[in-house]
């Protein structure tokens, strides 16, 4: 096989690539598609972090009677986990309203605001469920454990709050 | 890049290093022609570099080594730029407009198709034989012969007028 190369053509590549010359090498730079994917990652973490944090706190003050609404908020919010970060803040400010039409701080059932009351009927009021002490008690479990899984991840945080849900249904009767 | 490795040349790990750095101006060269702006050059050769840190220095051609894993990340990355950097390719123009002589032949260059760009590349840039071509390309020789001599004489009509 000859090993054909046109001398001309060489000596246009030598002469027109000369003034091609590199940068100094240094460390790589950060470029700013690295840095916008790096930003949106933490804010997506912190927003999914804080967003559990909230609902966390809600069911503590709304107590147990609201166990049923966060769960659909978090069978909700495993749909829209993936989406984008506009589409989270919406389901957030959504489900902060549910969770706070449906219970107030005495942990007690509300109607929502928008439902029409009858005058004369009967509230649809339901009275504060009476804890049992084994419902204190794995409560207070419960309470125990979310603490010491400060530091978990997303995936050992959803199944803390399964293992919650299911250690809490059966003395507090929630559905 | 396979076929390159099995031809060990003892270098020892200071030595391989070495002539990785030595391979820098000629690899960025290479880039340069394949297509890749400036950064994206500088950043593939980075990528190409971390990973020769962790080589044994056992190829044939450092320089054909860098440029073939410098090319892949560029390639990789080609993609991630089309979308966050859309006007990275302006911006490239606008930095080699002002020699003429350089534009008209990455202008030439960008009009082959990318098998006869590598394949020129790799002869005239880096300075590779065939033979040692066909292994960094992981094509066959007569591949190599075919398609450098139909890219060398569509540049050499588009650049020369057809004189050889």
């Amino acid at each position: 096989m000859i090993d054909e190369h046109d001398a001309t053509l060489q000596r246009v590549f030598d002469e027109r690539l000369l003034g091609v010359l590199p940068p100094p090498r240094v460390p790589r730079r950060r470029s700013a598609s690295r840095v916008v994917a790096a930003g949106l990652a933490v804010l997506v973490s912190a927003g999914g972090f804080a967003f559990a944090a909230d609902v966390n706190g809600t069911a503590d003050a709304a107590g147990l009677s609201c166990a049923d609404v966060l769960a659909k908020v978090e069978i909700w919010f495993e749909s829209v986990k993936n989406a984008t970060v506009e589409q989270q803040m919406q389901f957030k400010q959504k489900a902060a309203e549910l969770v706070g039409q449906t219970c107030n701080a005495k942990g007690e059932k509300v109607p929502l605001t928008n439902k029409p009351v009858v005058p004369g009927s009967d509230p649809m009021i339901k009275p504060a469920p009476q804890m049992s002490p084994e419902c204190l008690a794995a409560q207070e479990r419960a309470k125990q454990m979310a603490v010491e899984a400060q530091a978990a991840t997303r995936a050992q945080e959803l199944e803390l709050k399964q293992r919650i849900n299911e250690m809490l249904g059966v003395p507090c009767g929630a559905k | 890049m396979a076929l390159v490795r099995e031809v060990p040349q003892g270098l020892t790990r200071a030595e391989w290093l070495l002539a990785c750095e030595a391979s820098y101006p000629k690899v960025y060269r290479a880039l340069i022609a394949l297509g890749a702006s400036p950064e994206d050059a500088a950043d593939a050769l980075q990528d190409a570099f971390e990973d020769a840190l962790g080589e044994h220095g056992v190829v044939a051609k450092p320089e054909g080594w860098m440029f073939v894993v410098a090319s892949r990340a560029w390639k990789r990355h080609r993609w991630r730029n089309r979308i966050f950097r859309p006007l990275a390719a302006l911006r490239h123009a606008a930095h080699i407009a002002s020699r003429d002589g350089e534009i008209d032949l990455l202008v030439e260059l960008a009009k082959l198709t990318e098998r006869q760009r590598e394949v020129i590349v790799s002869r005239y840039v880096l300075g590779l034989s065939q033979a040692e071509t066909a292994e960094l390309l992981q094509i066959a020789p007569g591949t190599v012969a075919a398609t450098a001599h139909q890219a060398a004489g569509l540049l050499r009509e588009r650049l020369l007028g057809g004189t050889k």
